[in-house]
């Protein structure tokens, strides 16, 4: 169930925030909350709720068993469960995620015909088994205490404001909200400005800047001209912000107006001035994630080597974080590129940027990112080469074959402006000020608040409505 | 944070929308499926659950009769059947719709005018969606060029052997094509330029070059924009009634070539006027948009000798609403699609049988653009068998096994590029 559908948010959002408020005790509140989130899964996947369901019950399981085992015995004793549950966590998103990608992998390798027949990925099956594995061993680390109370539990573990698209939120972060769940009259409206401004973001901006990118690629990659190409990434670079971070903020918004503080998982990451300053403020949860599960592990484990340790560990994580992404090469290239990027700058790179004009920096740190969604966005590897020959010009400019206007992508430009003014920081600097001097400007503010809020959902009553073209056809 | 609770509380009101609508859906109970005339559909109601079977599934379930419980009640959702019904009728059922989409689409229309204010372009896209232009200063929406491709030449070279082949087997009937050049095909379409392989009437001129030399050939080409604005409606795909009758002043001395017997041309008497109708086309409909003033619907009064039309079990068929609109009765939707209402819809079988002195027959081919002329061109035979291949199973027809139940005279196969030139799915089978 997308968080921008209109069953979302004038059926189930309306009905879960009614017996929300209305339930007095946080248990109740907490048995709602796994029932809706189980609804919300099983709406549109009712054929892999028990797998939901064992992922609750075996971390929830687990957690209770390591943490008795570190209270009762030691933490040493903890371990085979904690690895346990970290390969059980992890044979889920094997399964069900790489098993075809692998086994294509292998017969492309030797030859050989699988006959393999893909189970269907289970919703979210990446954030959640995240999720999972950061609870178990936040409490193996004596980070955090096994819940006992299996609602509570549940409710962080599947909560359906990040479920499906995270933040990946650590025990931590929320524990004491679900505890007590309380909301206050202004953070329900702080809330409401945050969902519909991830909706306006995703409805108004993303979606419209996918449909031309689209547009361009389907003309065909070969004959693009450096301009319309350029149009193209341009326009992928901003949707999948915008439409990334427009989930998140629907997301927290969800959860504020039910008094939870999810994470904040997006810092304005073109306005980086290194691809590390970018993987600080991109899907910050899941660097976190990895910072902290894989990356200080490994560096703690091989303290002892000294050449490349840490860059092959960098080289490690971002190959895993790739392979997160997606279940083909391209996102494996696509991770193994940041790595040695990241792994470069680790190695001087970094240092030696600082010493440039800051404008220069930028245009580094655009210019690689940019780079990188071709990897991301283009999954067929045998495409890149001719999307970046046509980014350099290799057709020229223009190719009067594939045009802004035979492809009717130049009416996107407006938005393309709109979208870059919503990857800065200016209206959040904005909003801050008029926060700060409150009264009719903040009255107006919020006016704006719901004239997007009718917008978004008159976009998506649009895209669902084709006219007929003759009656009979 | 200075705040006071007015200020803050103003999004309270995105609160009471979203609960106003699902109340709007209960108060309203359960409706009957209403048609969208836009659409051509039945719009999706909220799927209902029946207590009853759910009670029944669960007792199927306590006697672990899985399948049964299944069939009773669960299949629906483990299928998704009915939540894709639920979030059918969530978006088809909600208040204010239309205005909605309006608002879209007229939010998508401003950006489109803010993007192409810098360009001298005399049109600009009518929508984001649709390949739909709009004339910036006739407000005529028209459709992009359609492409001169190596497929289209290879499927035009299927249909002239086809067309070889049936005059070859067929030497007593004689053959006519009588090609409407729609604005798509047109030399005359404004945005030719931007497209590198733009028909620009290079589809006919092939055509033309390789038919089989026995095949009469006559067309109604768009010399100029103005000839669209003159000929065809501005909101639709349709010639007007002065293109039609156009047509029929071209179409009829061909055929009267090979017929010297045919009767004298239909005067039209007059023209009529619909006076409440400002008629919204294909075109306008395809992108919601009203262009104002709609077309004029306007109509030729005609001299016919009496007729009548039969379908294929050969029963007398009222196939258009002319009378109905006569009287006054005709939809007042704001897309409602006149020119079929009025003119009779697409159908794969129509027989005119007009009461007459000729003794010849004819079999026309075509598409919607023949719905208008039909009468007019079958007043000069007996019978004409009207025959829309789209709607013959896999779009195929066979001439010899038509024939040998219908035969014919002569044969006009009348429309745009598609029925006269393509085989894709007009395939006239000899």
């Amino acid at each position: 169930m997308p968080l921008s559908s209109l069953h979302f948010i004038f059926v189930f959002l309306p009905v879960f925030l009614l017996l929300f408020y209305i339930l007095p005790f946080s248990i109740w509140r907490n048995v709602l909350m796994v029932i809706a989130s189980l609804v919300f899964f099983a709406w549109a996947d009712p054929g892999n709720l028990p797998l939901l369901i064992f992922a609750i019950l075996m971390n929830y399981l687990f957690g209770l068993v390591i943490s008795h085992r570190i209270e009762k015995v030691s933490r040493q004793a903890a371990r085979p469960f904690m690895w346990m549950a970290v390969l059980l966590n992890l044979l889920i998103l094997l399964y069900y995620k790489y098993t075809g990608f692998l086994l294509q992998s292998i017969s492309d390798i030797v030859k050989i015909t699988i006959d393999y027949k893909a189970s269907a990925l289970p919703l979210g099956v990446s954030f959640f088994t995240f999720t999972g594995i950061s609870y178990i061993l936040d409490i193996y680390n004596k980070a955090e205490k096994a819940e006992k109370n299996i609602l509570r539990f549940s409710s962080f573990l599947i909560m359906f404001p990040k479920l499906l698209q995270g933040p990946i939120t650590r025990y931590g972060q929320v524990k004491n909200e679900l505890i007590s769940p309380r909301v206050t009259p202004d953070e329900m409206m702080q809330g409401a400005r945050r969902f519909i401004g991830g909706l306006a973001k995703k409805t108004l901006i993303a979606d419209p800047l996918g449909y031309a990118t689209d547009r361009i690629l389907s003309a065909g990659i070969d004959s693009l001209g450096a301009s319309i190409a350029w149009l193209a990434l341009i326009a992928y670079t901003l949707q999948i912000y915008l439409d990334f971070s427009g989930y998140t903020d629907m997301a927290i918004g969800l959860g504020k107006m039910i008094g939870l503080k999810l994470p904040e998982n997006f810092d304005f990451p073109y306005i980086s001035r290194s691809i590390t300053e970018f993987w600080r403020r991109w899907h910050m949860t899941l660097t976190a994630w990895f910072r902290n599960y894989l990356f200080i592990p490994l560096e703690f484990a091989r303290k002892r080597e000294k050449v490349l340790r840490q860059q092959s560990n960098i080289l490690i994580v971002f190959l895993l974080t790739g392979l997160w992404h997606g279940a083909s090469w391209n996102f494996v290239i696509w991770g193994i590129y940041f790595g040695l990027i990241l792994a470069l700058e680790a190695s001087g790179l970094g240092k030696w940027l600082k010493r440039l004009p800051v404008f220069l920096q930028h245009v580094y740190a655009m210019a690689l990112i940019m780079l990188g969604w071709v990897f991301f966005r283009i999954t067929a590897i045998q495409d890149w080469g001719p999307f970046l020959g046509a980014l350099f010009g290799s057709n020229g400019w223009v190719n009067p074959a594939v045009t802004m206007r035979s492809t009717n992508v130049l009416l996107y430009i407006p938005l393309v402006v709109i979208g870059v003014f919503f990857s800065l920081p200016v209206v959040n600097r904005l909003e801050k000020k008029i926060d700060e001097k409150g009264g009719w400007l903040r009255l107006g503010w919020d006016v704006l608040y719901l004239a997007l809020f009718i917008l978004s959902v008159a976009s998506v009553l649009s895209n669902g409505f084709s006219a007929f073209i003759y009656a009979q056809f | 944070m200075k705040r006071t609770n007015f200020y803050s509380n103003i999004l309270v009101l995105f609160f009471i929308i979203i609960l106003a609508v699902p109340v709007y859906w209960l108060a309203r109970g359960k409706v009957e499926p209403q048609r969208s005339y836009m659409e051509y559909k039945t719009l999706t109601v909220f799927p209902t659950l029946s207590f009853n079977s759910f009670k029944s599934a669960v007792k199927s379930v306590l006697m672990l009769r899985f399948e049964e419980a299944g069939e009773k009640f669960f299949n629906q959702f483990r299928d998704l059947s009915y939540q894709t019904d639920f979030q059918r009728a969530a978006s088809q059922q909600f208040p204010f719709r239309g205005a909605g989409i309006r608002l879209s689409r007229d939010l998508d229309r401003l950006m489109i005018r803010t993007a192409y204010a810098f360009t001298s372009d005399t049109a600009i896209p009518a929508d984001r969606r649709e390949q739909v232009f709009l004339t910036k200063d006739t407000k005529v929406l028209f459709p992009i060029p359609a492409k001169w491709t190596t497929t289209a030449k290879e499927d035009i070279n299927l249909k002239i052997e086809d067309y070889r082949i049936l005059i070859e087997q067929n030497p007593d009937i004689h053959f006519y094509v009588f090609y409407v050049e729609l604005i798509e095909n047109s030399l005359a379409n404004p945005m030719n330029q931007y497209y590198y392989n733009a028909n620009q009437g290079r589809e006919f001129a092939y055509f033309l070059e390789n038919k089989p030399e026995d095949l009469t050939v006559s067309s109604f080409p768009l010399t100029s924009f103005d000839d669209q604005i003159k000929y065809f409606y501005r909101t639709d795909h349709h010639w007007n009634v002065h293109g039609m009758l156009e047509g029929y002043e071209r179409v009829y001395p061909m055929l009267a070539e090979n017929y010297p017997d045919m009767s004298a041309m239909i005067p039209h008497t007059s023209f009529y006027t619909f006076p409440d109708i400002e008629f919204h086309g294909r075109w306008a409909r395809s992108v919601y948009f009203k262009v104002h003033p709609g077309d004029v619907f306007e109509v030729a009064v005609l001299d016919l000798p009496p007729y009548k039309i039969l379908d294929q079990n050969g029963n007398e068929i009222t196939y258009n609403k002319k009378n109905e609109y006569h009287a006054g009765n005709y939809s007042r939707e704001a897309f409602a699609d006149h020119y079929i209402e009025y003119n009779g819809a697409d159908t794969g079988y129509l027989e005119y049988v007009f009461d007459n002195d000729s003794e010849r027959n004819l079999l026309i081919i075509g598409d919607s653009l023949t719905n208008a002329i039909e009468p007019l061109i079958a007043a000069h035979y007996q019978h004409t068998y009207a025959v829309d291949i789209r709607h013959w199973k896999d779009y195929y027809f066979s001439f010899s096994d038509f024939i040998s139940e219908h035969p014919v005279d002569d044969v006009l196969v009348l429309g745009g590029a598609g029925s006269t030139m393509h085989r894709w799915r007009w395939t006239i089978s000899p």
